[in-house]
């Protein structure tokens, strides 16, 4: 689906659906919702922009194309295991995992979360959670559809590794929201100011202060965000949309005696132009941008126990992090230039200047300069694709150029690339969809940052850190298949391969090589890294069925097989994400005031570095036995299968103009203990040492309440 | 911002551009006489906001801009010395291991990494040392020799010296 074209079809939808509203109890997408006021009004938009007699198929929502899957935002908001949060649901498409269960961070295709994409309404997100791992930045009910695209992206979207994932905004229907739970209270209003204007506004503010205030007094914890969405149509069916996002955490950790406070935000201003005609549309906007992560670690002095001794002046604080400031300007559009024939381009220029100190999340402990972060980023890009129609068939060549600048503190770096992409859909008899894409994609090195077995990504404050060390480059190929399968049920398939020479793999920076031997003596030991110019080859196959929404039990079910190795140059490991089978399924079931949710996942064990340790000397009498151990990057084991079922309940109560839902959540209600790594563990009876699991259990449950008119 | 850098990068297509400049605040220029190696060892900028004029610290070292005659791995050492015909025992400031041609530059290669249980040289680009930026202090380097060698010998002595430099400051930007 062309992305100008989206706001038409949706006003088009509305229109349909405002009409087949009349009389009926809820909406098929938002089974829960109350009924919306039907306004009688015209939507200046819609029917004035159709030409007199040109066919417009109206389906209620814009077909997706075959290599997306869309999902809509309430759908993912109520499924079990998504605590409410529709981000976490995409965990459960095919294609996805998750680095450890309770995180939210989407491996795509095996691609470190920071290497994928996440915008509301062309708008890129920044950072997905509060506090890195919190509930997600943007409010549930501001959310319309979220569409998943893994990969085989058109010549629109430039540096862009990993996957795509593009959140819409919610119907412009009126309706109001608040809601409570155990770790957040929010609320969100959508209302029409007049004919032509409307405006929706949603703000959310954590509610673990107090608790987290209890356990110490010292402590702090904050966070807060807001989302609102102006939308103003002129008379000639042009389009103003004022978007703004933000979101802000405050911590202050217990004290160690020492007092680091860390404040972690985002902010993005969004003013856009939009036209639509049935010849083509152009969209202009300007975007400013405010990110901010921030670490003061402040030094506190205990008392001497040595008072004659004169102290050393006192430490000043530690200061990391910064904040960054950008400003980003964007055209696009499109011209139909014959039948079956339709242009696209679109033009784009970013600045950002940061202002920081040492990074906070300890890219450069390496002291590399190749890892530096970057002062000032000017980027420019320039996209053009050509939709030819030919029957059934859609081809669609496209190319895309960007050109980055780099002001780093020691030097200035420049890089470009051109990259050409091919699309092939084609309209398959009986409502199938068919596509094949690829190309060639490029982009700057993108920070996903691996504490443990956590990987975070995207992270503000990131753009243009390890500039210096070049481009990466990705060669994609995807062929996808999307099929009814008749009683609402609609099966798709699909195969990619994309292979990555990475500037830097940021997912190896925490893994040493050394020249160390078990129990050797001698201390001429090196510890080698290598992070940079590292291939990393994926393949796989997906599938999925799934049940068409507005259903008593709707739902999904996929599977993905991949293989994902990593080619360092003088040995190839299968990479951190290669799990060869996952398994995942959803489904809601709606009987009467109840809506009924399970979700399973079951994916076998990804590899691992797996400790090996020797016994150097055996225990004599008055010494102890004598041990050494290595962690090294090749010596690899699979982590066991795991698998999880999270369920969800959810009761509705209808007042005359309100509705009041109470759900209850059990993430993990199978008790699984998922393993996340191996550590080596000392027995004293008998003395030996042994490897153990590292093991996580998080049972989470979660309760709240939603009050909707 | 910039805007005039897309116009010919869309008349490139299938082509790069892609500058590689890296910060430079030392360099040896090697002289080899007879064995044919020349070109510079480069100490590099740290690139992350602090000052390079530190003391004892971790740096960076690139051996991109040496000529080697051929493909052969030498072992390059940093001697507390200032003249490459200084005859005494020479304390060694850093072990930078080995650099070999690769196309047509140079890297560094870290030697004997264990990789599943065999022994190889990795190609690491860049070496990394601790070293001073900051006269009279230890580790000083600037006016230190840089030494590349032949491998080192069966028991374990350093092989004959095949080029040498000293270290000479360069201003960044």
């Amino acid at each position: 689906m062309h992305r100008t074209l989206l706001p038409c079809l949706v006003a088009l939808a509305l229109l349909a659906r405002g009409t087949a509203r009349a009389g009926d109890p809820a909406t098929p997408a938002d089974p829960g919702a109350p009924t919306p006021p039907v306004d009688p009004a015209p939507d200046p938009t819609a029917p004035a922009a159709v030409a007199r007699g040109e066919l417009i198929e109206i389906s209620g929502s814009a077909p997706e194309p075959a290599g997306a899957i869309a999902l809509d935002g309430q759908v993912a908001r109520r499924t079990a295991g998504a605590l409410g949060e529709p981000l976490r649901a995409l965990a459960l498409l095919p294609g996805v995992t998750t680095s450890i269960a309770a995180v939210g961070y989407p491996i795509i295709r095996g691609t470190l979360p920071g290497e994928s994409r996440y915008t509301f309404d062309g708008i890129e997100v920044p950072m997905l959670y509060h506090l890195l791992l919190g509930n997600q930045v943007i409010h549930p009910a501001f959310i319309g559809d979220l569409e998943l695209r893994a990969g085989g992206h058109g010549a629109e979207h430039g540096q862009l590794l990993g996957g795509l994932i593009s959140i819409a905004p919610a119907t412009d229907a009126e309706r109001t929201e608040l809601h409570i739970n155990l770790v957040e209270a929010g609320g969100f209003r959508a209302q029409r100011l007049s004919k032509t204007t409307s405006i929706a506004a949603a703000a959310r503010v954590g509610t673990l202060a107090g608790a987290v205030k209890i356990y110490d007094s010292d402590a702090a914890l904050y966070s807060v965000d807001q989302q609102t969405r102006l939308v103003h149509r002129l008379g000639n069916g042009d389009e103003l949309t004022l978007t703004s996002l933000g979101a802000f955490d405050h911590v202050r950790l217990p004290p160690t005696p020492d007092v680091r406070t860390v404040q972690l935000g985002f902010h993005r201003l969004d003013a856009r132009w939009s036209r639509e005609r049935p010849g083509g549309g152009l969209r202009a906007g300007i975007q400013t941008e405010f990110d901010t992560v921030r670490s003061v670690t402040r030094f506190v002095r205990l008392p001497s126990p040595f008072p004659e001794i004169d102290e050393p002046p006192p430490r000043p604080p530690a200061r990391e992090g910064g904040r960054s400031y950008g400003v980003r300007a964007y055209g696009d559009g499109e011209l139909r230039l014959a039948p079956g024939l339709t242009l696209r381009a679109g033009l784009e220029a970013h600045h950002r200047t940061l202002v920081h100190r040492a990074p906070v999340f300890s890219l450069t402990d390496a002291d590399d300069p190749f890892l530096g972060q970057a002062d000032a980023v000017d980027s420019q890009a320039a996209w053009s694709a050509l939709d030819l129609r030919i029957g059934r068939f859609t081809i669609t060549p496209g190319i895309r150029g960007d050109s980055y600048h780099v002001d780093m503190p020691d030097l200035s770096v420049r890089h470009g690339d051109v990259d050409p992409r091919l699309a092939i859909a084609a309209e398959l008899p009986g409502g199938g969809r068919a596509e094949l894409a690829g190309g060639r994609y490029s982009a700057p090195p993108q920070v996903s940052v691996i504490d443990g077995p956590i990987a975070i990504g995207p992270l503000p404050m990131t753009e243009g850190t390890a500039a210096l060390a070049g481009l990466s480059r990705s060669t994609q190929a995807q062929a996808s298949l999307r099929v009814p399968l008749g009683a609402g049920w609609q099966g798709s398939f699909a195969a990619y391969h994309r292979d990555t020479d990475y500037a830097v793999d940021f997912g190896m920076i925490d893994k040493p090589f050394t020249s160390d031997e078990l129990c050797a003596i001698g201390d001429n030991v090196s510890r080698t890294l290598a992070y940079r110019h590292v291939d990393v080859r994926a393949m796989g196959v997906e599938a999925m069925v799934r049940r068409d929404l507005g259903r008593s039990v709707t739902g999904w079910l996929s599977y993905s097989l991949g293989k994902i190795d990593r080619d360092l140059g003088f040995i190839r490991l299968p990479h951190d994400y290669d799990q060869r089978h996952t398994l995942a399924a959803s489904a809601q079931w709606r009987r009467g005031a109840w809506l009924l949710g399970a979700s399973a996942q079951l994916h076998t064990g990804r590899p691992v570095v797996y400790p090996h340790w020797r016994q150097c000397s055996p225990a004599t009498p008055g010494f102890a036995a004598t041990y050494d151990v290595l962690s090294e990057p090749t010596h690899l084991r699979r982590l066991p299968m795991i698998w999880r079922i999270d369920l969800r309940a959810e009761r509705e109560y209808r007042f005359s103009h309100w509705n009041l839902r109470l759900y209850v959540e059990i993430q993990n209600a199978s008790l699984t203990k998922e393993v996340l790594g191996y550590d080596l563990a000392r027995e004293f009876d008998p003395p030996d040492h042994v490897t153990d699991e590292r093991t996580l259990f998080i049972p989470l449950p979660i309760f709240g309440l939603e009050v909707a008119r | 911002m910039k805007i005039g850098g897309v116009v010919p990068l869309i008349a490139c297509a299938g082509c790069m551009t892609a500058s590689e400049p890296y910060p430079v605040v030392a360099v040896a220029a090697l002289t080899g006489g007879a064995s044919g190696i020349t070109g510079s060892l480069e100490i590099l900028g740290a690139n992350s906001g602090k000052s390079n004029a530190t003391e004892f610290d971790r740096r960076t070292l690139a051996a991109y801009r040496v000529r080697l005659p051929d493909s052969a791995p030498r072992r390059v050492r940093l001697y507390d010395a200032r003249a490459c015909d200084a005859t005494e025992p020479l304390e060694l400031l850093a072990d930078l291991q080995l650099i070999r041609r690769v196309g047509d530059e140079t890297h560094f290669f870290a030697q004997s990494v264990l990789v599943r249980g065999e022994r190889l040289d990795v190609d690491t680009e860049t070496a990394q040392a601790f070293v001073s930026l900051v006269p009279d202090t230890p580790s000083y380097v600037i006016g230190k020799i840089a030494v590349v060698q032949a491998l080192d010998r069966d028991d374990g002595s350093p092989g004959a010296w095949l080029a040498c430099g000293a270290f000479a400051s360069v201003s960044l930007r």
